[in-house]
């Protein structure tokens, strides 16, 4: 696929499919009382934007495969509900201050609140893949309700994977555990499930699901590499604060490679700088690593381990959809591999409510 | 866990080895994908034979597939129930079909024989297992029957549209028959579009193979005033 068409395609594609989304999911958000107390809350994150790769990606699979956009609708709708919810939740967990340029939802409301409108964000998500059963049919509801089951619990144990490195400043890691930490937090959610459920939905379940796995694993890791790599060089309109994830001290691909090529004085250094609360990391710390990256070429390597996840995406993608005619979905799914590295700080600046966040909203 | 890489500056790559970094890359995607793509197949047999089946050294393997297709009916019966009166009233009137035992027990993994017992057959004309999916935003009375003829010769069938008494009356035309596959039984599913006309409505169902009739299939859309939910 020519690049020319990737840009215009897949922007394109998501605006369209994210407006269909939004309008399912006002269904399910109510308004009644308690109003400024849960449904407002819940209606914030979903009002702020946001890529909407999620539930974009499961109706252009869906339809891919022969569905009408309909049959896929209410999945697409649970996704971006549970997406939100997650968010909410992650935000706590890594005490964030901004999502999509505003203030978090605990920043605004407070925990308590937060939590509990993170909480019935999730159980409400059920409600859409329920009333799937008069759409696409019994059997297919509780497949992709099992679908759901194990996204969630593969997201969990990704996300207490990397919280548990923070919190025992777990330094000795290499590039299989930081893989395995992106597969279960970032892409079983993020592009495994989305594509998943897609052709479930698109084949009636008759979809093998395995490659659904590789593909989603390839392309959301080299995602996840790129929206780190885009934290270290964009600007601060990219969303997030530059080096904001070394601040973090984000267990990033760059910073496990940095360990790896390092002095044992440096190693210590880094060590000691980890160890610190992030309140009590200085700005002339977080330099000298980033220093550091540039001195070992972290960046260039991480760039590199990216382009080699998408030519591994590019290959399931084609085993995959083989025999699948062309169609615009089709063209969109193969066209999200290398739009991947068009995320650039340009393209970041010309989508001000996107999710910039490197937690379970990645992709 | 990693290893740590003998440097003195950062700046010793040559083209090759940058190469190498997408080999690297690729190579170390895989195993870690291929591993858990592994482990996942595994934890789905342990759970498949605790969930559905005994075990092969299990005391009672094969004789005991009655109570295996009880629990998993149990288990959907409680789902369904929970999702709507519509799926309950779906898999109710499978589990009337007096062929249900042998049904499931033909259909079920739990039902694979130990070493050296007798497999537990589905005999008889009644014994081609399947299941009905009736999907309708309305129609949430609709009740579905299957009177066997005979079992189809592979398992595969055909399903013809349902008409109605009346010929006036559209027939009904997104109706399908899926081979049955891992834990599931073979599905009859039956979609039912909006202002579909209530009445009975009648179609067949004949073997891919051999065009022979296997089945009779009865769909009863009741009116919507008769339909008292559950």
């Amino acid at each position: 696929m020519h690049d020319a068409v990737t840009s215009e395609l897949i922007p394109e594609m998501l605006r369209e499919y994210g407006e269909v989304t939004r309008a399912a999911l006002k269904r399910y958000i109510p308004e009644r009382a308690p109003q400024r107390h849960l449904y407002d809350l819940l209606a914030d994150y979903p009002q702020r934007g946001g890529k909407m790769m999620r539930p974009s990606l499961c109706i252009a699979t869906a339809r891919a495969f022969g569905a009408r956009l309909e049959d896929a609708l209410r999945t697409a709708a649970a996704i971006e509900l549970l997406h939100n919810a997650l968010l909410i939740h992650d935000d706590i967990e890594d005490e964030s201050e901004e999502r999509r340029g505003r203030p978090t939802l605990h920043m605004l409301h407070g925990v308590p609140l937060a939590i509990n409108a993170g909480d019935t964000l999730t159980l409400m998500s059920l409600r859409p893949l329920m009333e799937n059963r008069t759409r696409i049919g019994p059997r297919l509801s509780l497949t992709i309700l099992e679908e759901t089951e194990r996204m969630a619990v593969e997201s969990a144990e990704g996300q207490a994977m990397e919280l548990g490195w923070r919190q025992d400043n777990t330094n000795d890691l290499d590039e299989s555990d930081y893989l395995l930490m992106v597969l279960k937090k970032t892409c079983w959610f993020g592009t495994i499930f989305p594509a998943r459920v897609g052709a479930i939905i698109g084949t009636r379940g008759n979809a093998k699901l395995e490659p659904f796995i590789r593909f989603g694993f390839f392309l959301g890791c080299a995602f996840q590499i790129q929206d780190d790599l885009l934290n270290l060089v964009a600007d601060t309109s990219y969303g997030k604060e530059l080096n904001g994830d070394i601040l973090e001290g984000k267990r990033t691909l760059m910073l496990i490679r940095l360990f790896e090529r390092a002095s044992a004085d440096q190693r210590a250094r880094l060590d000691a700088f980890l160890a610190l609360p992030r309140e009590q990391r200085r700005p002339d710390e977080v330099a000298w690593v980033r220093a550091l990256m540039d001195q070992y070429e972290c960046i260039d390597y991480a760039r590199r381990f990216a382009h080699g996840l998408a030519g591994a995406a590019q290959h399931e993608f084609d085993g995959i959809f083989a025999n699948v005619p062309d169609s615009r979905d089709r063209q969109f799914i193969e066209g999200l591999v290398t739009w991947v590295f068009e995320r650039t700080q340009a393209s970041a600046r010309a989508q001000p409510a996107a999710d910039h966040a490197t937690d379970h909203a990645a992709a | 866990m990693r290893r740590h890489e003998a440097s003195s500056n950062g700046h010793d790559h040559d083209q090759s080895a940058w190469d190498s970094v997408i080999s690297r890359a690729v190579e170390t995607g895989y195993k870690v994908i291929e591993d858990q793509i592994h482990q996942g197949r595994h934890f789905a047999q342990q759970f498949g034979a605790t969930a559905f089946a005994p075990g092969p050294d299990d005391e009672h393997a094969g004789t005991d597939a009655g109570h295996a297709g009880s629990e998993l009916m149990e288990r959907l019966m409680h789902f369904y129930s929970d999702m709507g009166s519509l799926c309950f009233d779906m898999l109710e009137s499978v589990a009337r079909n007096p062929a249900f035992g042998d049904l499931m027990r033909s259909a079920m993994p739990a039902a694979a024989p130990a070493p050296g017992q007798a497999k537990a057959h589905a005999t008889g004309p009644a014994a081609a297992p399947v299941s009905i999916e009736i999907v309708s935003a309305t129609a949430t009375g609709a009740r579905c029957s299957v009177e066997w003829l005979r079992p189809p010769h592979d398992g595969a069938l055909v399903v013809s549209e349902l008409r109605a008494l009346d010929p006036g009356c559209p027939a009904l035309t997104q109706i399908e028959f899926q081979p049955a596959d891992g834990q599931w039984l073979p599905l009859l599913r039956i979609a039912i579009p909006d202002g579909q006309a209530p009445g009975n409505y009648a179609g067949m169902a004949v073997d891919a193979s051999t065009n022979v009739p296997c089945a009779t299939i009865l769909l009863e859309i009741p009116h919507p005033a008769a339909d008292t939910g559950h």
